[in-house]
């Protein structure tokens, strides 16, 4: 080649060289982030606030001692700044929350993928980063990764997700922390309690047929399983040493058609309010079995023997002993075989059935498969504790660790539990896991519970553990009421137990001891909108005694007080204006029978509610009540006081 | 032009490059390379047919380049770089997304490490199929059979850096083929680690072979290889 | 003035013939005298040399600027002793060695055959046979066909009772080309530049071929468990 001709091609070799050298430091220049930042300054100058522009330059918030290094703010230039609440993504104002962002950092809450400074790698689920941005659905399961057992007012998701775990009773198959195993109900004698086996034949099909809310999943079990399983069930006649079916009462054999003696039995059930609790036909509480067709399911002389004494029959059933008679009993057993009866359940069937001759290796085969044992217990030798995957930290379950089978699903581990929890067999035909009917809200719940489960190396300041002592600290006299008539399914303590009625942990300073004792013999409904009230539990007087005793002793609290110096005289005057004009409680609270009805009634709040507590309440109500929609209007003292002295004026004359 | 013209004719300039410009005569081309570093590997002369690029394909060349591009760019790494766990996987993702130019670093190294292997290997078929091993240069021939297997080494060490799940797997492959030496397998093995598994001390061990040991072996054994080469003949 | 004193330029005077080497004597081989070639060109080292050199340099970067700015290096998660991935593959050019592993006994293959490759290697300027490189067929024809057929033929038969196609393919294609200008008399380019192959060549080949079919099959085509797999 001749050397002119080499001469220019390196000439065009030389520039190409330089140009290729320059193009990475120009990319770099160019980058996304650095854009970004460059129109935030350019809005920002924009906008009629005053917010100052940024230096140019990558931003990030490390952690030392959780030793993460998050990037986010390079481009969420305004997370911390008041200023930018209107403003679009990236640069709109943190929600506020508790914490300290410039502090704590992003990815602990939202995960993702802190280091990175591209939009994608950052925010899309990535091949080799296995723990994406957390959809904001799910993100209240990172306050759970501290807050561990903690009931937050901010954070319904989580709660709900705890709550609906406990209820579906997850923990009798899997290890998940902060949950307990909650019922194990025997099945001892359930071939001498239920009608005949076309009952179990259908509840095993699918519960879901035989009651809308049935706690029971659906096992998807075969034909060929649930036949076996019924045979095997079925031959389990015996409730256990000692427990022996009461025969029913001769009032009953005699009675069982009068309309009169059902018509008692009806009324016994409406008083004892059955229905806060059962439903019937799908009217009525959540909290136990539907009683639609209860009639065909059980014997009569089981109905007795069980609304006698529930926990003859179930030891750890939470439904209350209630105080009837024996004839009031047999009333109500009368009422419900001649009412709940399913019409369509064909008896001649399963009398000619005769049993395959392995019908019990089989049956018990299928009731280990499906590990039945985690919520029954039975006495029947073989029975194995065949439990399902631990779920400690399943919120940090490794991608790798899981089969995705044929599953169409992107590959994150929040959509592994949603597509699981949804429909358990997805990823995996032989699976074990029952299929819940769950809807979405549900699912994502549970989803946010688990997620929240996650093997940190968080320090260990960063935990916020709850003390779970505080639902048996109730001991004593006082506590066997409080497990005979299951007061915690419905109430709380310190925000522990149940969350349909009022939390009780200082009931004994808030409400009069007369008021509750009256309210124990008839309650009602204290809000005219809300159905739910307190079912009568038919309680003896000496019981209420000992409760009022425990109430007004144990359950009460110190700091409540009314303040000295304050004007006392025409107090009940100013209050009356305060409550009328100044803050117009009459929009949600009816008194002297006007008002709204969103609120409590307050006219008979002089009987109801201890002087300080209502003084206290007024002041912050948040404070007894963390979710409630009374406003904290600030008010003074003074006014506080003075609404109180008004509002003490009204009591029932009758009551007197 | 002047400037350029006054500048070639200064002392500084006479001092480093000795020779003067312009450089017109066949004398003056001759003294350039005499007067330079070059004379140590290229002759005066030179045959025009052993310069063709169908005739070496400048594999060779291009092998040495790549070396060159790797050490630059490998040494710019190592200012980013610790060899510990887990930082040297979170260097890379600095080196990603923070570093100027970083990836762009990372990337051309890898490239250019995996290059160099194909290119060395070529180098190694060209010289068999030309037959440009035989005497007298067979000694050069094998030079060139240990920086082959060095350029391997190279690459393998350097593969563990990053301290990814790619890196641990293929270097626990590679490590347990040592494993397989009759007698000395547990040992050399145990040598290569610095433990029994891959962990902090395998990584330091593969960042010092791959940065310092591993490195000196080559340039020294480049030179030599050069060096014979212009002796036995080389381009002349 | 001075302008024109630094571009004027003497034109080319490389000497058109230089004194060249005609004789080698190494030790054990007989002396041999090279064939007269014509003279050859010689070039001044600066610039035919240099401007290539540096031509070629700029080249290599350039190219690889381009690779760079194309291809991110791969960059998977956090080394993870517990997960290991099915399959751990190593460095690409060590593929062929793990596809060795497959199929023998980690002995052999991972360090026999390394080992007698690396020997090889080293001892190929020391055979005379190399250094004459004489055309596979150039006497004895006959002879040659036979010693060379069953050495190949064992070869194969080892690999099959092995399950080795892989390597066996490539060595009976090796093979066909290597024997084909002794059944086609026939004159043509083709089978002459066949013919003037010398056995150390077919080795060469066949080594290079077998090495890049089995990094190939390592690369592309091994899946869960080395399990044969199809990249698309």
């Amino acid at each position: 080649m001749k050397i002119d001709r080499l001469r220019k091609i390196y000439a065009v070799t030389s520039v190409l060289f330089l140009v290729a050298l320059a193009i990475s430091p120009l990319k770099d220049y160019f980058t996304e982030w650095r854009s970004i930042q460059k129109n935030f300054n350019d809005s920002a100058e924009k906008l009629p606030v005053k917010v100052n522009p940024v230096n140019i330059g990558l931003q990030q918030i490390w952690n030392r001692e959780l030793n993460t290094i998050d990037r986010c703010i390079t481009c969420h230039l305004g997370i911390s700044n008041n200023k930018l609440k209107m403003s679009n993504q990236p640069f709109k104002t943190h929600s506020k929350i508790y914490h300290d962002i410039e502090k704590l950092g992003c990815t602990i809450c939202h995960e993702g993928q802190g280091l990175a400074t591209r939009y994608e790698e950052v925010h899309l689920p990535t091949e080799f980063w296995d723990q994406p941005i957390l959809p904001n659905r799910y993100i209240e399961s990172s306050c759970g990764k501290c807050h561990i057992g903690e009931k937050l007012s901010s954070t319904p998701t989580l709660n709900k997700g705890r709550e609906l775990i406990e209820k579906l009773n997850c923990a009798s198959c899997h290890d998940i922390p902060g949950i307990k195993k909650s019922y194990t109900l025997t099945l001892d004698g359930i071939g001498n309690k239920v009608l005949n086996r076309n009952w179990i034949l259908s509840w095993l099909k699918n519960p879901k047929h035989y009651q809308d809310n049935a706690s029971m999943p659906n096992f998807l079990l075969t034909e060929k399983e649930i036949v076996s399983l019924t045979d095997f069930l079925m031959s389990f006649k015996s409730f256990g040493e000692g427990i022996n079916l009461e025969p029913l009462p001769d009032v009953y054999h005699k009675n069982k058609t009068n309309e009169d003696f059902i018509a008692l039995g009806q009324t016994r059930f409406r008083e004892a309010r059955c229905i806060s609790c059962h439903s019937v036909e799908g009217k009525g509480g959540k909290l136990a079995i539907d009683l639609s067709k209860v009639g065909s399911k059980a014997k009569a002389e089981w109905i007795y023997n069980y609304i006698k004494n529930p926990r003859k029959f179930q030891s750890k059933i939470e439904m209350p002993q209630y105080g009837l008679s024996d004839n009031d009993v047999a009333a109500v057993t009368a009422y419900l075989e001649s009412e709940f009866v399913d019409w369509d359940n064909d008896e001649n069937e399963s009398r000619d059935h005769t049993p395959l001759p392995n019908f019990f290796e089989e049956g018990l085969r299928v009731f280990n498969t499906y590990n039945c044992g985690g919520c029954h217990t039975l006495s029947a030798k073989g029975i194995t504790d065949n439990r399902g995957p631990d779920l400690t930290a399943i919120g940090s379950k490794k991608l790798y660790q899981i089969d995705w089978g044929k599953a169409d699903v992107n590959y994150t581990i929040y959509n592994f539990l949603e597509s699981k929890i949804r429909e358990p067999r997805v990823f995996d035909e032989s699976a074990r896991m029952p299929q819940f009917s769950l809807n979405e809200d549900e699912v994502t719940a549970i989803t946010t519970y688990l997620l929240s489960l996650k093997q940190t190396k968080l320090p260990a300041n960063f935990i916020r553990k709850v003390d779970e002592r505080t639902l048996n600290s109730v001991q004593g006299e006082a506590g066997k009421i409080f497990q005979k008539y299951s007061c915690f399914k419905c109430h709380s303590l310190n925000y522990a137990g149940g969350s349909m009625a009022p939390d009780l942990t200082i009931v004994g300073s808030q409400l009069n001891t007369k008021w509750m004792k009256e309210y124990f013999k008839v309650p009602y409904s204290i809000r005219p909108i809300v159905e739910e009230r307190m079912p009568n539990l038919f309680i003896s007087e000496k019981e209420v005694e000992t409760l009022l005793n425990y109430f007004n002793t144990i359950l009460i609290s110190d700091s409540l007080e009314i303040p000295n110096g304050l004007l006392q005289n025409r107090a009940e005057e100013r209050g009356k204006g305060l409550f009328k004009e100044k803050y117009g409680c009459q929009g949600c609270h009816i008194i002297e029978g006007e008002g709204g009805y969103v609120g409590t009634p307050l006219d008979d709040a002089g009987d109801r509610l201890k002087p300080a507590y209502l003084f206290s309440w007024l002041m912050n109500p948040q404070k007894y009540k963390p979710n409630t929609i009374e406003p904290r209007t600030g008010m003074s003292a003074q006014e506080a006081f003075d609404i109180t002295s008004y509002l003490l004026t009204f009591k029932k004359p009758g009551k007197q | 032009m002047k400037f350029f013209y006054w500048i070639s004719q200064t002392k500084i300039w006479e001092s480093v490059f000795r020779t003067k410009l312009p450089i017109s005569t066949n004398l003056d081309r001759a003294l350039v390379i005499f007067n330079s570093l070059s004379l140590h590997i290229h002759p005066i002369k030179v045959r025009e047919r052993a310069i063709k690029f169908t005739y070496t394909f400048y594999l060779g060349m291009i092998s040495f380049f790549l070396f060159l591009v790797l050490t630059i760019t490998g040494i710019l790494l190592m200012l980013y770089y610790q060899p510990a766990i887990p930082n040297a996987y979170e260097n890379m993702k600095d080196l990603k997304y923070v570093v100027s130019n970083g990836n762009f670093l990372r990337n051309m190294h890898r490239w250019s490490a995996h290059l160099m292997v194909i290119s060395v290997f070529l180098h190694m078929l060209r010289v068999f199929f030309k037959g440009a091993y035989r005497p007298p240069r067979q000694f050069n021939w094998i030079v060139g059979v240990v920086l082959l297997i060095i350029t391997l080494l190279l690459s393998y060490t350097g593969y563990l850096l990053p301290y990814d799940q790619l890196s641990y797997w293929a270097v626990t492959v590679g490590a347990n083929i040592a494993r397989y030496v009759p007698l000395i397998g547990e040992e050399l093995s145990f040598l290569l680690l610095g433990g029994n598994n891959i962990g902090e001390y395998t990584l330091v061990r593969f960042y010092v072979l791959h940065c310092v040991i591993l490195p000196a072996f080559m340039v020294m054994l480049i030179a030599f290889h050069f060096w014979r080469i212009r002796k036995d003949g080389g381009l002349l | 003035m001075m302008n024109e004193e630094l571009f004027q330029v003497e034109e080319s005077s490389d000497s058109k013939v230089v004194t060249r080497r005609v004789a080698v004597f190494p030790q054990k081989t007989p002396v041999k005298f090279e064939q007269q070639r014509p003279p050859e060109k010689i070039v001044m080292t600066f610039p035919s040399l240099i401007i290539r050199e540096v031509i070629c340099f700029q080249v290599v970067v350039i190219v690889l600027v381009i690779i760079s700015l194309l291809f991110d290096a791969p960059l998977e998660e956090l080394a993870n002793p517990q997960n290991t991935p099915n399959p751990a593959k190593a460095p690409w050019y060590f593929l062929g060695l793990q596809e060795l592993l497959h199929v023998f006994p980690p002995v052999v293959a991972g360090v026999l055959i390394p080992f007698c490759v690396i020997v090889a290697l080293v001892v190929i300027p020391y055979f005379e046979i190399n250094i004459k490189r004489e055309g596979l067929w150039k006497e004895n024809q006959k002879k040659t066909f036979i010693i060379f057929s069953s050495i190949i033929f064992m070869l194969v038969l080892i690999l099959i009772f092995f399950d080795v196609f892989s390597i066996a393919v490539p060595t009976l294609l090796i093979y066909a080309l290597a024997v084909l200008p002794y059944f086609v008399k026939k004159k043509s380019p083709f089978i002459n530049w066949l013919s003037q192959l010398s056995l150390a060549e077919w080795i060469m080949t066949w080594f290079a071929l077998v090495s890049l079919i089995l990094i190939f099959i390592g690369t592309y085509f091994r899946g869960p468990g080395w399990s044969w797999v199809y990249p698309w």
